[in-house]
């Protein structure tokens, strides 16, 4: 086990040294020129060139390469062009409201999901089957963007029940910090709840048709116990696979709803840093998604050997 | 006798009813100090130092921190603030300005001669304004303590204009000289002005924080928009910078602001029923620019640049860029009227004349041969996106054929500094120009993104070297007729029309002025 | 055809119903010009913002233009995205899938390379993407298929490695078949099933990541009618004219969510055991 685990933190390096790679060119090439965006409307070409040289950008693109990969090795990710700050320092200010935003919205999206997957299962066949299968369709179907944008106008500027945007850090204002991220995260958590219910439903379905699920029928056990003590332990594995491999998508998808809320988190941050090319921030973002992607796959590889103590790591 | 008891009372009377009326007037005065002002701005800004930008949300914020050795009034009309007064001599060389005394600043220190002269050698070296002057300019010098000299190596006739200038960033103001010191040239972190507010906090794409600056010193004068007395009755005024103009609005409706910049023109009709909401229609403010890159076939010929005039019908464009007609109007010049600088008849015969037959005879003319046109344009801005789809359905009507290009903010302003790759480019300007030289920045030889380069563009030139130098207001103003003129001659760009934006306030927020730039000195909440 | 003849002997309710709604979107968007006579993309600005009526079935936007016309052309656009990005996915993903399950000697670097795509959520590198090639129908396509293209070659990787030591394939190359042929006859025919699931899934994605993208204004360039971006334009005007946001929103829900019940059928038809490998 341990020489698996060693292994597949190996095995991440060349992976993030990929990812690194791709996200200086695809910033560096992006057309749009920073330093003009700066400088605003009426820049001069002796301006434009002055900030050119104190931000790097006169040099070559594979010497500016090199500095930047001797850089970012030793944890140095630049400095943003923008907030003149250091690009972690940034990153790191922005990612409680990402990181409340995703979580909640996981745990809506796992809790709203299971229980339609199970409810279904449960009553295969049956209206609810068909009701929730309606619902899970319908939760991967929906463009997010355009879910927040129903849900500001019917919550916030209809109903008032939440402020329409912004936020207030878990610092200043406690719980009330949740009234800015439940419509977001309920937006993401639809498509979550849809994935994730899919998954437990068909999974759920494999195992009640399995031997020892009949023979614990047969022996009188209760349809109830037997789907909550045995089937959906067995379906788990399915399940976490899922909220593994999309919680990189959630994040993805915070990008867009933070923009639509106006949350300052790291998405709201890439987006911004995309339209005014904040070179730096924008490299750092894709990377930061890049890595918790990895991340969190290893953690849903090494979940199975725990869940399913057959499978043998060699 | 009776009639003297009659007088006596009718004094005592009145010296009563004045004593309860002033102490009323003394106590409403009281009552309006306090209260945190949330303002929703649309655009964020990069950093504080107007110097160092031509963005203009960076003066209209900082105006509350810094001042200016002039101010401009309500009718565009310039005057000394943190200047007492001025004089001007030797046929418009030297400039002699005695300052205020006693002006606190947000250090604790009282302003002088050298904080002014820090700032404005600052200005002249960085700042856009202060370039365009430093070629004329010779030096400047401290008289004493309180007194200024301003020297010119020629005249000059724009210089107090554009010290005050309200747009862009070309505002001269005054900053503390420790850090002036401090910083140089590089961008500015640290703010001491003499403003009514001072800097408290700024959290970048957030907000920007301001606190009232307790030994504030106003001025004076009789108050009118950014010139005379400036009261900081709020103590904190927040500018929250919020992206979003849905979001903008629905924090007024719910009070979580009690202003926002820039809101959907279309829901006009909906804030006037609410009594909560008051609507601030901004005039003049802005005028469409559609700027022709004129060293690109078939733009690089006068004829084809005029037949794009003929070729579309600005009023129906005014429809489809701003929607209700209380929001735009026609104008052909580029001052406004009421402007001292205004051309009533700029542009006869050929502005609002839709001729599309005409159009096509005149790019016949220029021997244009059908290739598409290229518009280019920014996504973000409302007039620039629609006028630039509206623009194309137009002229693909009379069968120009058109390539639209809309991209991102730093795609457009890459794009269109490269001398080929588009034809036309919208853009929004900035209306309120406090004197006709600023159009200099934008018209003649190779100026800003015209390419524009041919006889014309140098007689243009020439009319703005002679409307530098003349002093006289009723000769500058023929000049400035001929500059006109020759604009709509060889139309290397032209304005389409003049449009208001749709500010909304909270009906708590008081004596509100709905200026060029939004300000809340004075301001005060219910 | 094999599907055929399982569709006939199953009748599969979720294949009916999408089915069903497809047709009728194509139809839609093929036949626009019959059904409406507005133009997408004319101006008529004195009539903007009208609300729903006889003349405008779904009212109008703010440059006039028949926001129901729109949405029939929108729907065009948004399957002529799906369709071209289906098919990039499978040619590409197709090419560098077989390369590496056949050769096990590319295999570990077009892995790792795949691994690294695929630590990317596809909508951060098609924005990047369509950011760096700017907005267009074309672009975005290409754009699209480059963040779907990895998960294709994935499946087709391990289709081919599960069936090339199969005997009949082995038999085949015993009888001196070439690789090519090898490739084309059998291994192209029994992936077939896993790759049909996807494609299915991979064109709801990319009628949702258009819409996204152009609704971030890096998609397709206006005036061009784009579901997503006249979300975008319905989103200023949402209080005055609620008409604009609903009807755009509802045609990309019936698009993708139809896709995604025929790729559900389609699971349960073909390959009943893919159900926990295949994912969207």
């Amino acid at each position: 086990m341990r020489n698996y685990i060693i292994k597949r933190l190996l095995l991440l390096i060349p992976i993030i040294f990929i990812v690194a790679v791709i996200a200086f060119f695809i910033t560096n090439l992006m057309p749009g020129d920073p330093v003009r965006v700066i400088l605003g409307n009426m820049a001069t070409e002796s301006e434009v060139a002055r900030l050119e040289q104190s931000l790097g950008l006169d040099q070559p693109l594979i010497v500016r390469f090199f500095k930047w990969l001797s850089n970012i090795m030793r944890g140095n990710f630049g400095e943003s062009f923008y907030l003149h700050a250091p690009v972690s320092e940034v990153l790191l200010q922005r990612i409680q409201p990402t990181f409340l935003i995703a979580v909640l919205a996981e745990i809506l999206g796992i809790t709203g999901g299971m229980l339609l997957g199970i409810l279904a299962a449960a009553k295969h066949r049956k209206f609810l089957d068909q009701f929730s299968i309606t619902i899970s369709l319908f939760g991967i179907s929906v463009p997010s963007f355009w879910l927040a944008l129903i849900l500001m106008y019917l919550f916030s500027v209809r109903l008032g029940w939440f402020p329409v945007s912004g936020y207030e850090s878990f610092a200043e204002a406690g719980l009330g910090t949740f009234r800015y991220i439940i419509l977001p995260a309920v937006t993401l958590a639809f498509m979550q709840a849809g994935l994730i219910a899919r998954m437990t439903r068909s999974a759920m379905l494999d195992t009640l048709k399995q031997d020892y699920i009949r023979t614990a029928k047969s022996k009188g056990l209760s349809t109830k116990s037997i789907v909550f003590k045995h089937a959906l332990k067995n379906s788990m594995m399915p399940v976490i696979t899922v909220i593994g491999h999309n919680f990189a998508v959630l994040l993805g998808g915070t990008w867009i709803v933070e923009t639509i809320f106006v949350i300052p988190g790291t998405g709201f941050m890439a987006i911004n840093a995309i339209m005014r090319r904040d070179i730096p921030i924008i490299q750092a973002s894709i990377i930061f998604v890049a890595v918790i992607y990895v991340i969190l796959n290893l953690f849903v590889d090494l979940s199975y050997a725990f869940l399913n103590p057959k499978i043998r790591y060699n | 006798m009776r009639k003297e008891i009659k007088i006596t009372s009718v004094v005592l009377l009145v010296l009563m009813f004045s004593l309860l009326l002033s102490g009323s007037v003394l106590a409403q005065e009281e009552e309006r100090y306090g209260g945190t002002l949330n303002a929703a701005l649309q655009m964020s800004v990069a950093h504080l130092d107007s110097d160092n930008s031509t963005d203009s949300m960076i003066t209209a914020m900082m105006n509350h921190v810094y001042e200016g050795l002039f101010e401009f009034d309500k009718n565009l009309k310039v005057h000394p603030y943190l200047a007492k007064s001025y004089q001007v001599s030797e046929g418009g060389l030297v400039y002699e300005v005695k300052l205020r005394e006693n002006v606190m600043m947000h250090n604790g220190q009282t302003m002088n001669a050298d904080d002014v002269i820090a700032s404005f050698r600052r200005w002249l070296e960085i700042n856009n304004g202060g370039k365009l002057v430093a070629p004329h300019f010779d030096q400047v010098e401290k008289i004493d303590q309180y007194n200024i000299r301003f020297t010119f190596k020629d005249p000059y006739a724009p210089f107090l204009n554009i010290l005050a200038s309200p747009v862009s960033n070309q505002k001269f103001v005054v900053r503390a000289e420790e850090v002036v010191k401090e910083f140089g040239t590089d961008i500015i972190e640290r703010h001491v002005g003499t403003g009514p507010y001072k800097y408290e906090e700024w959290v970048p794409d957030q907000k920007l924080v301001l606190t009232r600056f307790e030994d504030y010193t106003p001025s004076s004068r009789e108050s009118s928009f950014f010139a005379g007395e400036r009261i900081p009755y709020l103590d904190k005024i927040v500018f929250n910078f919020i992206p979003d103009a849905q979001v903008r609005v629905s924090g007024v409706r719910t009070g979580q602001f009690q202003f926002a910049e820039e809101v959907p023109r279309e829901q006009y009709q909906i804030f006037k029923r609410n009594e909560n909401i008051k609507n601030e229609i901004i005039y003049p403010d802005r005028m469409s620019m559609l700027i022709f890159n004129s060293s690109e076939a078939p733009f690089d010929n006068k004829y084809a640049r005029r037949a794009i005039a003929y070729a579309l019908d600005f009023e129906e464009l005014g429809y489809a860029m701003i929607g209700d007609t209380q929001f735009w109007r026609l104008e052909s010049a580029l001052h406004e009227e009421g402007n001292p600088w205004h051309v009533p008849d700029a542009g006869e015969g050929i502005y609002g004349v839709y001729d599309p037959e005409k159009a096509k005879q005149l790019l016949e003319q220029a021997g244009y041969n059908g290739q598409p046109l290229v518009i280019l344009s920014g996504q973000d801005n409302q007039m620039e996106r629609q006028g630039a789809i509206a623009i194309q359905d137009q002229l693909e009507k009379i069968g120009i054929e058109v390539e639209l290009q809309l991209f991102d903010r730093p795609t457009v302003v890459e794009k269109r500094s490269k001398p080929d790759g588009w034809h036309m480019h919208l853009s929004p300007f900035i209306k309120v120009v406090p004197d006709p030289q600023i159009h200099q920045g934008w018209t003649g030889t190779n100026k800003w993104i015209t390419n524009w380069d041919s006889k014309d563009s140098r007689q243009m030139d020439q009319i703005f070297a002679e409307m530098l130098r003349e002093v006289d207001y009723e000769q500058r103003y023929k000049i400035v007729e001929r500059m006109q003129a020759e604009l709509w001659d060889s139309v290397p760009y032209f304005n389409i029309l003049d449009y208001s934006r749709l500010h909304i306030r909270r009906t708590e927020l008081k004596n509100f002025k709905s200026g060029w730039q939004p300000f809340f000195w004075n301001t005060y909440l219910e | 055809m094999l599907f055929l003849k399982k569709y006939n002997k199953y009748k599969h309710p979720y294949i009916t119903t999408s089915i069903i709604i497809l047709i009728i979107l194509i139809f839609l968007s093929l036949f626009a010009p019959v059904i409406t006579d507005y133009s997408p993309v004319r101006n008529h600005p004195r009539d903007r913002l009208q609300p729903p009526s006889r003349k405008h079935l779904l009212g109008t936007d703010q440059f006039g233009r028949d926001v129901f016309t729109r949405i029939l052309y929108g729907i065009r656009a948004s399957m002529q995205v799906g369709l071209a990005v289906v098919i990039l996915t499978m040619i590409t993903g197709g090419i560098v899938g077989i390369a590496a399950g056949f050769y096990p000697r590319i295999d570990k670097v077009v892995m790792r390379f795949l691994d690294a795509m695929m630590a990317f959520p596809g909508i951060i590198i098609a924005i990047s993407l369509a950011a760096i090639w700017g907005a267009g129908k074309f672009n975005i396509i290409l754009a699209l298929s480059f963040a779907y293209f990895p998960r294709m070659a994935r499946i087709v990787r391990s289709s081919v490695i599960s069936i090339k030591d199969l005997d009949y394939v082995e038999s085949a190359r015993a009888a001196g078949a070439r690789d090519s042929r090898i490739i084309l006859k059998h291994i192209l025919k029994n992936s077939a099933s896993p790759i049909m699931v996807q494609a299915t899934f991979n064109f709801a994605l990319a009628i949702l990541d258009e819409a996204a993208l152009s609704f971030l204004g890096v998609g397709i360039m206006p005036p061009t009618p784009s579901l997503g971006a006249m979300v975008t334009d319905a989103r200023s005007y949402m209080v005055v004219a609620p008409w604009m946001i609903l009807a755009p929103g509802i045609m990309i829900i019936l698009a993708v969510l139809s896709l995604n019940l025929l790729g559900d059928g389609l699971r349960d038809l073909l390959d009943p055991h893919l159900k926990n490998t295949i994912k969207n």
